[in-house]
């Protein structure tokens, strides 16, 4: 099974849970914004968790897909659609007849993902398909997708075959068929504030500018991408100026630096100079990664016993789903 | 022992077998689930992607229809679930009193095991009652819609 991409939209590229293992020899870790999206999106096609799928931020592509495919696309709504019918997100659709998969504009989020059954077949390049832009390794060729480009899906789980069989036998008219059920999953960009936990140097800042942080909102300003969001809000101050050494950060750093907040994403460097007043839970980090530019964000202090607690509710919603999900594909 | 969500678990794996009968004991603790014995377990279920039928326990249940004698339909949950009339909190209702609808329309959805059933309309008409609240759980087979039908 091919996909063939007849327009590659605005930067869509393969990622998958990020390319771990690698940053002490200064290689990015990568990996989807949304890694939630991108998890439900793996369980809908049948496939093990940390597959890579398309992400597709804020315009996505025309793909070409076959017959017998079978597709999930959660995260941002781009307005799918197949023929001029729209395509049903959070839920597995098989292709009856070759047909194009259209997206839209952005409607809600800004990153869609695209889940296909078997994966896409491109080498794990240090133990991942996600595609790391700046080194041009890993992913598609190492770039984002063009015109053009044939996608190779890789071999379907027992339960996608399974699901694409009887989906096949029951073909109509229509150019693909989906099922009348759905995971909940659509991001909602509501005013709830993300989570955060006190950074490593949280202590050299103002009680002023901590508390300003959780208070006031910030907006994710143009400059911002997969590395990191540069925020615009109050001015954080240390007590006293300081220097220090770099040592590691990760997805989700909240560093300051020139009394402003830069939260680091997906694509950020590996070590860091610059004092971590925050840094923001993981079960937050989807959320995170569906906030367009422009966006304002609030965040809330938490203790770090209540983000492994919120962490742990997310894996266990996730398992739970990969039961339900594996019972709906097998059996119907 | 069991907890609720295992149990919802069993009945759904058991729902979909051609098992009649399944027995669990769990030191003092026995689940015994059945299913009716209307239909021969032999027959072959009727399998739609609309609606997770339980065959040997209603027979009506590959269209989830009930004729009602004064020119109305009514819908019935495909599953055990809890019933919500809208995709997501805060959002439309799918449908209100008075709301005309087509076949295939969603009407309202019903959840189990993290999952949304959509629970669709099998006739054209206009919805005369809604017969559970949002939030409830429902049974399966239970009335949810009424439609006048068009």
């Amino acid at each position: 099974m091919k996909i063939e991409v007849m327009d590659g939209g605005l930067l869509t590229m393969l990622q998958d849970m990020g390319r771990i293992g690698y940053q002490k020899f200064g290689v990015l870790a990568n990996g989807a914004m949304d890694t939630f999206s991108l998890r439900l999106a793996n369980l809908l096609t049948g496939n093990a968790l940390g597959e890579a799928a398309l992400e597709m931020p804020l315009r996505g592509p025309v793909l070409r897909l076959q017959a017998g495919t079978v597709f999930a696309i959660t995260g941002a709504d781009m307005m799918p659609t197949i023929d001029g019918a729209p395509v049903p997100m959070f839920r597995p659709v098989c292709m009856a007849r070759d047909a194009e998969l259209r997206f839209g504009g952005c409607r809600r989020g800004c990153r869609s993902y695209m889940a296909v059954a078997g994966g896409f077949d491109v080498p794990l390049v240090m133990g991942s398909k996600s595609t790391y832009l700046r080194a041009g390794l890993g992913g598609w060729q190492g770039r984002a997708l063009r015109a053009g480009d044939m996608l190779p899906a890789g071999t379907m789980s027992g339960a996608a075959r399974d699901f694409a069989r009887r989906m096949q036998s029951r073909a109509g008219e229509a150019a693909f068929m989906t099922v009348p059920w759905f995971v909940r999953g659509g991001i909602v960009l509501d005013t709830a504030p993300l989570r955060v936990t006190r950074g490593l140097q949280y202590d050299w800042f103002t009680t002023e500018s901590c508390e300003a942080f959780c208070r006031e909102p910030f907006q994710i300003t143009m400059q911002s991408d997969r590395m990191g969001y540069r925020l615009l809000g109050p001015h954080l101050e240390l007590k006293k100026p300081r220097e220090m050494v770099s040592e590691p950060v990760a997805f989700g750093t909240v560093q300051v630096a020139d009394g402003n907040p830069i939260l680091l994403l997906a694509d950020r460097q590996t070590t860091g100079g610059y004092p971590k007043i925050f840094q923001l839970a993981l079960a937050d980090l989807p959320r995170v990664g569906q906030c367009p530019v422009g966006h304002k964000i609030r965040f809330e202090l938490i203790s770090l016993c209540a983000a492994e607690d919120i962490y742990r509710r997310q894996q266990e919603y996730i398992n739970e789903l990969a039961v339900s999900i594996r019972l709906k594909l097998c059996e119907g | 022992m069991l907890n609720i969500k295992e149990i919802k678990e069993l009945i759904t794996i058991v729902e979909k077998s051609e098992l009649t009968v399944f027995e669990l004991t769990q030191g003092d603790v026995r689940l015994v689930l059945k299913k009716g014995g209307a239909v021969p377990a032999a027959a072959a279920p009727v399998r739609t992607e609309s609606a997770a039928v339980m065959p040997a326990a209603a027979p009506a249940a590959s269209a989830p229809v009930l004729p009602a004698d004064d020119g109305a339909a009514v819908v019935t949950s495909p599953v055990i679930g809890t019933f919500y009339r809208a995709a997501e909190p805060g959002a439309e209702p799918y449908v209100g009193k008075g709301s005309v609808v087509k076949p295939g329309d969603v009407l309202g959805i019903v959840e189990v095991m993290k999952l949304f059933n959509e629970v669709k309309a099998e006739s054209a008409g206009t919805i005369e009652d809604i017969l559970a609240e949002d939030g409830q759980m429902v049974e399966y087979g239970q009335p949810l819609f009424r439609i006048q039908k068009a």
